[in-house]
């Protein structure tokens, strides 16, 4: 059974509450106000009935997703997922609240896969400058629809693993709950693990 | 003779692709692993002002400082040195480079959709592909699509016989402002007014008559209001309701106050008023302090309770919510 | 090197890595300093009440209260102490809250170039 230990769990949420600061630090500015951020959760769910398991945690079967693919020492796809609806919330704290709400779908798309591309970015820079892995992410792709068609149906789905971080963002108007899913192989998996460890043994002491 | 194009020679390739770039209807630059322009498209030269011989070996923000600690060259650093590719949409940057359709005048900004690529060279070393897109047009088009918007919702929220406000804009109103005042901890109250024996007035001058009279209070209520964020607004039948923001409840008693002396004074006839011979109102004010968590519909509850209290007390009255001092 | 008076840290965040990264870098340059770790906002609180420490390193996003709040309260019972932010969080706002009250401000990650920064405002300060 594949699992993080409690340690390796930690490390890997430290090392993405430094993507998500810097993520947070970047739409702040764009924003014009801070931005609250939990603590983030970190699951590890196995493969099969991955869309279930989403839309149950993200308490919709319809969602807004930014993807993108990121590959080099690791293969991994990575979704920012938000709940339908509330990305209308988002889109108009960052763009201004003149935008009435019909307007806001084009827009929208664009401004979400920016967004979605800040956070992706900022979380994987982390994980590279950390596990001095490297990496190259693609351009950001926007999806709308349920989440069985958002993430991709593979033949061989149980080899895939989900790495699910549940971030609350905050503006202080309004909670929105965003959801970064990494979709890996196992053998990048446990790459990405044997990369923690090396991380977690200079920790301990040079 | 035909081309066979596995027979083009190296070089020639290299020149028809430089050639391609050249021509496409966007801008295309490279820039090198060390953060200087490698290639600079015709395109962005006629929309910079800035020739492909000036542009090469220098970095963008040599070219253009504005550009320091922007977006644009943090987007640029995360594909050379990370690998990043990186959006700037165009919904939250209008325009991050300085391109013009006139850049001799600086005239007419583009608004620009810009993607960020690594390029991987070798030995590890990446440059990194700038496109831009102008997307003036469909900006100009959604710009256009708003406005019509805009004036078709100016319609549902107006009360066509007051002009004010209608409710609908009232809500939305509300919900804004109760959120700007959670945000920047200010008090916000609420004053719901209502013509006092106001179906009485109906049947004693006609409605025709009524809706005058209602014209009339509802000018005289905005005229009373000081703040060009002051909303008033048609509740319902002979309903108002006005939206103070910044606002705390003692202050919406005396505003609320001097709105019924207004009415007052207006001195509208009103034989079958049991209170007096003249159109009156009764008011119910409601607010909530700097920091308070009380809902916004909670809020206007209030202030109809409250109102609901002046009918009681005798009407032509202003009352401030209270809290029940004891529950059955 | 120098031998330099024996300091005592107490090191708040939530995260045990993190706390490990910073025990461990600040021991390779003080071998002889004294740390002690806390894993939360009360947590600190409670053990400045018990023995006060020189130098205070502060996460800011922590679950049941945030570093700005501890250093606060520490501040109160323990005025002298030198407190800097060592935090994820690198928004203006909370750069801001440190100003403000008057702490450091060191954004993460946890390495040997921000232990330093943070060792040198501890020292500019006492």
């Amino acid at each position: 059974m594949i699992d993080l230990s409690e340690l390796q769990r930690d490390a890997l949420v430290e090392i993405f509450n430094i993507g998500v600061g810097q993520a947070a630090s970047s739409l702040s500015q764009i924003v014009g106000e801070p931005i609250m951020l939990s603590v983030p959760l970190l699951e590890l769910l196995p493969g099969g009935h991955q869309a279930e398991a989403i839309g149950t945690i993200v308490r919709s079967q319809r969602v807004c997703a930014v993807s993108q693919d990121f590959s080099g020492d690791m293969d991994a796809r990575a979704f920012l997922f938000f709940p339908e609806g509330k990305t209308r919330e988002i889109v108009r704290r960052m763009v201004g609240e003149s935008v009435s709400a019909a307007e806001l779908s084009e827009m929208e798309q664009e401004a979400l896969s920016e967004i979605g591309n800040i956070i992706l970015n900022a979380c994987f820079s982390s994980l590279s400058d950390l596990l001095h892995t490297r990496f190259s992410s693609s351009l950001p792709a926007y999806h709308l629809g349920m989440v069985g068609e958002v993430l991709p149906t593979r033949k061989d789905a149980e080899e895939e693993l989900l790495l699910l971080l549940h971030i609350d963002f905050s503006l202080p108007s309004n909670e929105i709950h965003g959801y970064l899913v990494f979709l890996l192989t196992v053998p990048s998996f446990n790459a990405l693990l044997g990369q923690i460890d090396s991380f977690l043994a200079s920790a301990h002491g040079n | 003779m035909a081309t066979d194009s596995t027979s083009i020679p190296l070089e020639d390739r290299f020149r028809l692709s430089m050639a391609a770039a050249n021509k496409i209807n966007g801008g295309v630059a490279i820039i090198d692993g060390m953060g200087a322009v490698w290639f600079w498209n015709q395109w962005l030269e006629e929309k910079s002002g800035v020739p492909c011989g000036t542009a090469i070996g220098k970095s963008l923000p040599e070219l253009f400082p504005e550009l320091a600690d922007s977006r644009m060259i943090q987007a640029v650093d995360g594909a050379l040195k990370r690998g990043m590719s990186a959006l700037l949409s165009q919904s939250l940057h209008k325009s991050p480079l300085p391109l013009f359709e006139r850049p001799q005048e600086k005239t007419q900004r583009l608004q620009q959709a810009i993607q960020v690529t690594p390029l991987e060279y070798r030995d590890g070393i990446r440059f990194c592909l700038v496109q831009v897109n102008d997307v003036s047009i469909a900006v100009k088009k959604e710009q256009l699509l708003r406005e019509q918007a805009e004036a078709l919702r100016g319609l549902a929220y107006i009360d066509s016989l007051t002009g004010i406000p209608n409710r609908r804009r009232l809500d939305e109103y509300l919900g804004d402002e109760w959120r700007r005042a959670q945000r920047s901890s200010t008090p916000l109250s609420v004053i719901m007014l209502d013509v006092d024996h106001f179906k009485q007035y109906n049947d004693t001058y006609s409605h025709a008559e009524g809706d005058f009279c209602l014209q009339r209070v509802a000018n005289a209520i905005k005229a009373t209001l000081r703040r060009p964020a002051d909303l008033v607004a048609r509740y319902g039948g002979e309903e108002f309701s006005v939206i103070l923001p910044d606002t705390p409840a003692n202050a919406a008693v005396a505003l609320a106050e001097d709105i019924r002396k207004h009415i007052e004074s207006l001195d509208i006839p009103h034989e079958s008023s049991e209170v007096t011979t003249h159109i009156t109102v009764s008011m119910g004010v409601s607010g909530m302090s700097a920091g308070s968590t009380l809902a916004a519909a909670e809020l206007l509850l209030q202030a109809d309770s409250a109102l609901y209290q002046a009918k009681k007390g005798g009407r032509n009255r202003v009352t401030l919510y209270r809290e029940p001092a004891a529950q059955q | 090197m120098n031998a330099t008076p024996i300091k005592s840290i107490l090191v708040v965040d939530d995260s045990r890595v993190a706390r490990m990264l910073i025990r461990n870098f600040i021991l390779n340059l003080h071998p002889h300093w004294i740390i002690t770790e806390a894993a939360s906002g009360k947590e600190a609180v409670e053990c400045v009440s018990r023995e006060t420490p020189n130098y205070v390193t502060m996460d800011y996003n922590m679950p049941d209260m945030n570093g700005s709040d501890a250093a606060q309260q520490i501040l109160q019972h323990a005025p002298k102490t030198v407190i800097a932010l060592f935090t994820a969080n690198v928004q203006a706002h909370t750069r801001e809250q440190a100003e403000k009250l008057g702490i450091g401000f060191v954004a993460k990650p946890v390495t040997e170039a921000s232990i330093k920064q943070a060792l040198d405002f501890f020292a500019s300060r006492s």
